[in-house]
């Protein structure tokens, strides 16, 4: 499948989890849709993006602890 | 959209409605948890975004919100043909537009030397300064600087819309603002002169990031 969606990233540190990343800040930005457009649910949004920066912050401490050693 | 089903037009109510059958359980009645499991968000979120980017291409479409499941085809066709008039006016709203991201970083601040420790209490003490300053380069002011709303104006002068940036990425490090807007492709021009324009300015001191094109997610409000 041809992808079209050229992704500019001016100075990423890490291009393949921001364009992650991004695709689901974009995808999900409207909000998730259980059952038709009947309900409307943000709150498992809201816990995606706890598990996603709790990711990020894991993958920092561990990036930090390498560079020291 | 559960990567063996394949994505099928349907007409419906003057409409062609891209469609993917997939199963009950998975995607009406496990929908919440599935939602918490990243490795399935992030797989299905980007089977989403491919299977959209290219129907962007073929001409205006409007996005469903992801995770939206019809029971029947029946049920379809009857939502359809019930919000027939908004659907047609959301979509003329988008047509030649593209969703763009954009995001302002501040520049990293140098980070305190950190000598090494001379007892355990000592350690302790430097790892909670430097635990500190991690918090607090996290921290982002609730309001944009005026820096930022300069910038934060100047798109919305060509953007037919903007809307808050995505809730996933909010906690990325240093990530001072984010905004995603609907662009006329006229104004393709203007918006990279102003992204340049910005960089300049803040050379040093902030960094912009920006993505697209986007299918218009963040502009579907029907």
């Amino acid at each position: 499948m041809k992808n079209q969606n050229v992704i500019t990233l001016a100075g990423a540190d890490s291009e393949s989890d921001i364009s992650l990343l991004d695709i689901l800040d974009h995808v999900l930005n409207a909000g998730v849709v259980i059952q038709g457009s009947m309900v409307i649910s943000l709150a498992g949004v809201d816990l995606i993006y706890l598990g996603l920066s709790a990711v990020l912050t894991s993958v920092e401490t561990a990036l930090k602890h390498v560079e020291k050693e | 959209m559960d990567g063996a089903a394949t994505v099928e037009p349907l007409l419906c109510a003057g409409f062609t409605c891209w469609i993917s059958r997939v199963s009950r359980s998975v995607f009406a009645e496990q929908i919440s948890s599935n939602m918490e499991d990243l490795d399935w968000l992030a797989t299905t979120g980007v089977r989403h975004q491919r299977v959209v980017s290219e129907l962007v291409q073929r001409g205006a479409v409007l996005p469903a919100r992801f995770g939206t499941v019809f029971h029947t085809e029946e049920s379809l066709t009857h939502n359809i043909s019930a919000r027939k008039r908004a659907l047609l006016k959301s979509l003329l709203h988008v047509a030649d537009a593209d969703e763009w991201g954009i995001k302002v970083f501040m520049e990293q601040q140098p980070q305190p030397v950190v000598a090494a420790a001379s007892s355990g209490s000592d350690y302790l003490r430097r790892k909670a300064v430097a635990l500190r300053h991690q918090v607090e380069q996290r921290k982002r002011p609730r309001t944009p600087s005026a820096e930022v709303q300069k910038l934060a104006a100047a798109l919305e002068q060509i953007a037919l819309e903007t809307a808050p940036g995505g809730k996933v990425s909010g906690g990325q490090a240093g990530l001072e603002w984010q905004v995603s807007i609907l662009l006329p492709r006229h104004r393709q021009e203007q918006f990279n002169a102003i992204i340049e324009r910005f960089s300049r300015l803040w050379q040093n001191q902030r960094r912009i990031e920006f993505t697209g094109p986007w299918p218009p997610y963040s502009f579907v409000k029907v």
